[in-house]
């Protein structure tokens, strides 16, 4: 399996070479790069040319003292870029990805581009199969009901979206209502009644049951929704949000209890104190952790301690599982992770009245960061970031949403069928098990290559809402480099892109083996 | 077999049992319900399929009102306004849209003017021709190329299988947005647009077919009957031509209908960024990118044509849905029977209880291989298994 593994990752690069090659090929013969100077009226456009040339190997109608046919360039090309193999830059040459027609310097815009692009598409990558998966299993689960046919409808609809359009509706409507509203931030009667009234109606439609039941859920719902907003208003939860420390320990242990509901059952002991055991680690880490965190200087710290407290779930899952540790262990891993994205929201709105008085309208529509912030703290930056973010994450996941979503209904359904669901049900089994267990773990397996082919369009569309955004990414680089018949920039985010796909697939395949025992040759 | 003493009369005796048997089952059959050959069956579930048909509608509609209204090549239309800059053509309403305005139902320029001052109406109608001739255009050159590389590579396997799949991964590797700007760039100077982007679309949108035209090649090549083609001396071509296409045919059309839906988005997405259709041609993607510059002030140039590429790609999508419906019933016919208007709004529970006091339950599960197929299983004749089970 290793073997096969390799060997395909090898022949994906070789791949990535064949494009990189053809690629170059098509873009330094799409058009002139010296359109414009030719057209140009300035006295020296003659010298303008002559530097472009000179940069770019080109012939010139008076000389062609500069030209190199495209497979020099790419050769210059290549040995300039397999330069960043080699750190040391004692075998191959330097590291470079070549410059810009006007000069500018491609690797440090690339790495740039690569950091924002890269947070961009996980994001939405990752929103959009936990979204899309929960969506299609509920939707499964209560096949032909309003909620599936509803559901089916909006996939349709998402996945029909033009992704700039859906983006500049975005940037200029969402983002701006957004920014007015921050402006004096409350609810209004009518919006209360209205975000009531989507609740009563669609959240029993999601739990099911009798009509009895959805009656009770959907009232709870009402109430608890027209309790709850005018409370939020009345503490001005919006200029200064705070989960607080109550809703920590109780959102802690709710989880765990919910958790171990959902994967285990209630009435399995060992689970249910594994989880209890991690609520009560997440809580009191929260205020252990609490200074530290805020002293955070990157993204290390808090990454660090993520990845502790992972370690740590999983510890207290196979120590205290006892002959349920697997289960227990899912339990505390997820309560674990749930618990520390908890706790770094409480941080994130901890620092928001900050960011508020540093940038009173909180989204720009142009850019991935708002220059002029006026501090460099950790936690006001990082805000920012994350709230130039939301919406470009948001246009993306909708886009891609309906894959999963559809996909998964669809493999629920087919699962379902199958004679061992039957034969789980025979012998007994409960109908949480036989869902989560039997059919969710086998209707899952092929998302890891539905994965990989969606994360190669998922970049494309990247550069489609960088665009749009103004983020100078990606999507600017690939633009703007085509239109000036400009390789180096171009070429670069194909590698890039192109690198990641490879990159997904070698991790999709491994999944898949590691998912579909039969595979493993 | 079965008798010792005289095989053939008893043989004869069970073959004419047997033939009565079939007539009497198709004397009740066809009491009840007509039967249907396949491609009837198709047919029915494709126009039973609500989203699909309403679709339909919307799509002949607007292809329609698309093609006659601004006319197309030499051919002139019923629309007064040209979608080029018409000489002498002043600015009416300030530019907004004259739709519903005044008591009014069209007025001289429904969607508007752009600021030079253009009629949108016409604009979008030519964008949308333009969409769906490049639409239809590289479904057609990719599902070609699709259909042969995919037929070949999967009945003889060996290289030409390793190319295809190599160029599957190139697909994987560099994003289709990627590849199809480049190339959009390389033919945007060429005559007759937008052909020659179709083309180059349609030539790299080619690999998504091909994968699924492999995968029933690959399983259809074990089949017996192709086994007896091959031993009775038909040559691979037509192997293929006449026992594997016909039996891909659903995959095939289902997938490129698909394959107009996804390559209207890619156009109008290259046309936005400025790779795609070139002025002075229109687009749908051209028309909302233009519109973005005046959103504040005239936000109907941004949405008009924004709405049209999402109504034709959404209707081209229930079609495709419908389409695959219809050729692959598998999904439709396991589970549950498609319920009514009341089980769909969430009283299960009670039209549930209910058919069982009607005594209908346990026929509604039997009857379930033919819920598509109109049984009516209220009528306990229709059911074939226990006119068997009786005999």
């Amino acid at each position: 399996m290793l073997k096969y593994i390799l060997k395909r990752f090898a022949r994906l690069f070789l791949v990535l070479f064949g494009a990189s090659v053809l690629s170059y090929a098509l873009i330094v013969h799409s058009g002139d790069p010296l359109e414009d100077l030719r057209e140009s009226t300035d006295a020296d456009a003659e010298f303008q040319m002559e530097t472009r040339a000179e940069q770019l190997n080109l012939m010139l109608p008076w000389t062609d003292q500069y030209y190199l046919p495209w497979y020099e360039r790419y050769w210059d090309w290549l040995t300039g870029v397999l330069g960043c193999l080699d750190p040391t830059g004692a075998i191959l040459s330097r590291c470079s990805f070549g410059e810009t027609v006007n000069g500018g310097d491609v690797t440090a815009q690339i790495a740039n581009a690569a950091e924002i692009s890269l947070r961009l598409v996980l994001i939405a990558t990752l929103l959009a199969i936990i979204i899309g998966v929960l969506t299609g299993i509920v939707s499964a689960m209560r096949q032909y009901s309003f909620f599936d046919f509803a559901m089916s409808f909006l996939m349709f609809l998402f996945w029909s979206l033009p992704i700039f359009w859906a983006a500049v509706i975005a940037k200029e409507y969402l983002a701006i209502e957004f920014n007015d509203w921050m402006a004096d931030p409350h609810f209004s009667q009518s919006t209360i009644l209205i975000v009531a009234a989507i609740l009563t109606v669609t959240v029993p439609m999601i739990f099911g049951g009798s009509a009895r039941r959805r009656v009770a859920i959907g009232a709870t719902m009402f109430v608890y929704t027209a309790t709850v907003m005018p409370l939020l208003d009345h503490m001005h939860f919006m200029e200064q949000p705070r989960l607080g420390t109550g809703f920590i320990i109780v959102g802690s242990v709710v989880l765990a209890l919910g958790l171990t509901a959902l994967l285990a059952g209630l009435q399995n002991r060992q689970v249910l104190i594994s989880g209890l055991i991690t609520a009560a680690l997440g809580v009191a880490s929260y205020f252990l952790t609490w200074d530290l965190i805020r002293g955070a200087q990157s993204y290390l710290l808090p990454v660090a301690l993520f990845a502790l407290a992972i370690a740590v779930s999983v510890l207290v899952g196979r120590v205290f599982g006892g002959y349920a540790k697997g289960q227990a262990t899912a339990v505390t891993t997820l309560s674990g992770i749930l618990i520390s994205l908890m706790i770094m929201l409480d941080h994130y709105m901890y620092t928001w009245p900050q960011l508020l008085s540093a940038k009173p309208r909180p989204v720009r529509t142009i850019g991935a960061t708002s220059p002029n912030l006026g501090t460099d703290d950790f936690w006001v930056v990082s805000l920012d970031q994350l709230s130039q973010l939301w919406l470009p994450t948001l246009v993306m996941m909708l886009v891609s949403l309906a894959t999963y979503t559809r996909y998964t209904r669809s493999s629920m359904l087919e699962v379902v069928q199958q004679d061992f669901i039957r034969t789980a049900r025979a012998k007994g089994v409960n109908e949480r098990t036989v869902v989560l267990k039997h059919a969710f773990r086998n209707a899952m397996i092929p998302l890891a290559t539905i994965v990989a082919f969606d994360f190669a369009g998922l970049i494309g569309g990247a550069i489609v809402v960088e665009r749009v955004f103004g983020w100078n990414s990606m999507g600017t680089m690939f633009v703007t480099g085509l239109e000036n018949v400009d390789p180096a920039p171009v070429m670069a985010v194909i590698l890039f892109t192109g690198g990641i796909a490879v990159l997904f697939n070698f991790i999709a395949d491994i999944l898949y083996a590691v998912l579909d025992p039969r595979i493993r040759v | 077999m079965s008798n010792d003493q005289s095989p053939e009369q008893s043989n004869e005796g069970l073959e004419q049992q047997m033939v009565d048997l079939a007539e009497v089952e198709d004397a009740k059959l066809s009491e009840t319900h007509q039967s249907y050959s396949q491609n009837q069956l198709i047919r029915r579930r494709f126009f039973g399929h609500i989203p699909a048909m309403i679709s339909l509608v919307v799509v002949t509609i607007i292809t329609v009102t698309a093609f006659t209204s601004v006319g197309y090549g030499i051919i002139p239309g019923w629309w007064p306004h040209p979608f080029r800059l018409p000489q002498g053509a002043e600015l009416v309403n300030g530019g907004e849209p004259t739709m519903f305005d005044d008591g009014r139902i069209f007025g001289p320029h429904p969607f508007g003017q752009d600021s030079l001052p253009r009629d949108i109406f016409a604009r979008v109608m030519r964008g949308t021709q333009q969409s769906l001739i490049i639409g239809v255009v590289v479904a057609l050159v990719s599902s070609v190329m699709g259909i042969l590389i995919g037929a070949v590579a999967g009945y003889f396997r060996g290289k030409i299988e390793a190319v295809l799949m190599t160029l599957t991964d190139f697909v994987i590797v560099v994003p289709l947005l990627v590849i199809a700007a480049i190339l959009g760039q390389f033919v945007s100077g060429m005559p007759f647009p937008p052909f020659p982007l179709a083309i180059v679309l349609g030539i790299v949108s080619w690999t998504g077919m091909a994968r699924l035209v492999r995968a029933e090649v690959l399983s259809l090549r074990e089949k017996e009957y192709v086994s007896a083609a091959v031993a009775m001396g038909a040559s691979p071509w037509r192997i293929i031509r006449k026992h594997m296409l016909p039996n891909a045919v659903g995959v095939i059309i289902v997938n490129a209908s698909f394959t107009v839906a996804a390559v209207i988005l890619l156009e109008s997405t290259l046309s936005y960024l400025g790779m795609g259709v070139q002025p002075p041609e229109v687009s749908l993607g051209m028309l909302v990118s233009e519109g973005e510059v005046a959103i504040n002030t005239r936000p109907h140039l941004f949405w008009i044509p924004g709405i049209f590429i999402l109504i034709i790609v959404l209707c081209v999508n229930f079609i495709g849905d419908g389409l695959r419906d219809a050729f692959d019933p598998h999904q439709q016919r396991k589970g549950e029977r498609r319920p009514g208007l009341r089980q769909a709004l969430g009283f299960r529970g009670t039209s549930m209880a209910q058919s069982r006091q009607a005594g209908q339950l346990g026929l509604d599960t039997a009857g379930r291989t033919g819920s598509s197929l109109a049984t009516d299983s209220t009528d306990p004749k229709a059911n074939i298994f226990r006119f068997r089970r009786k005999k």
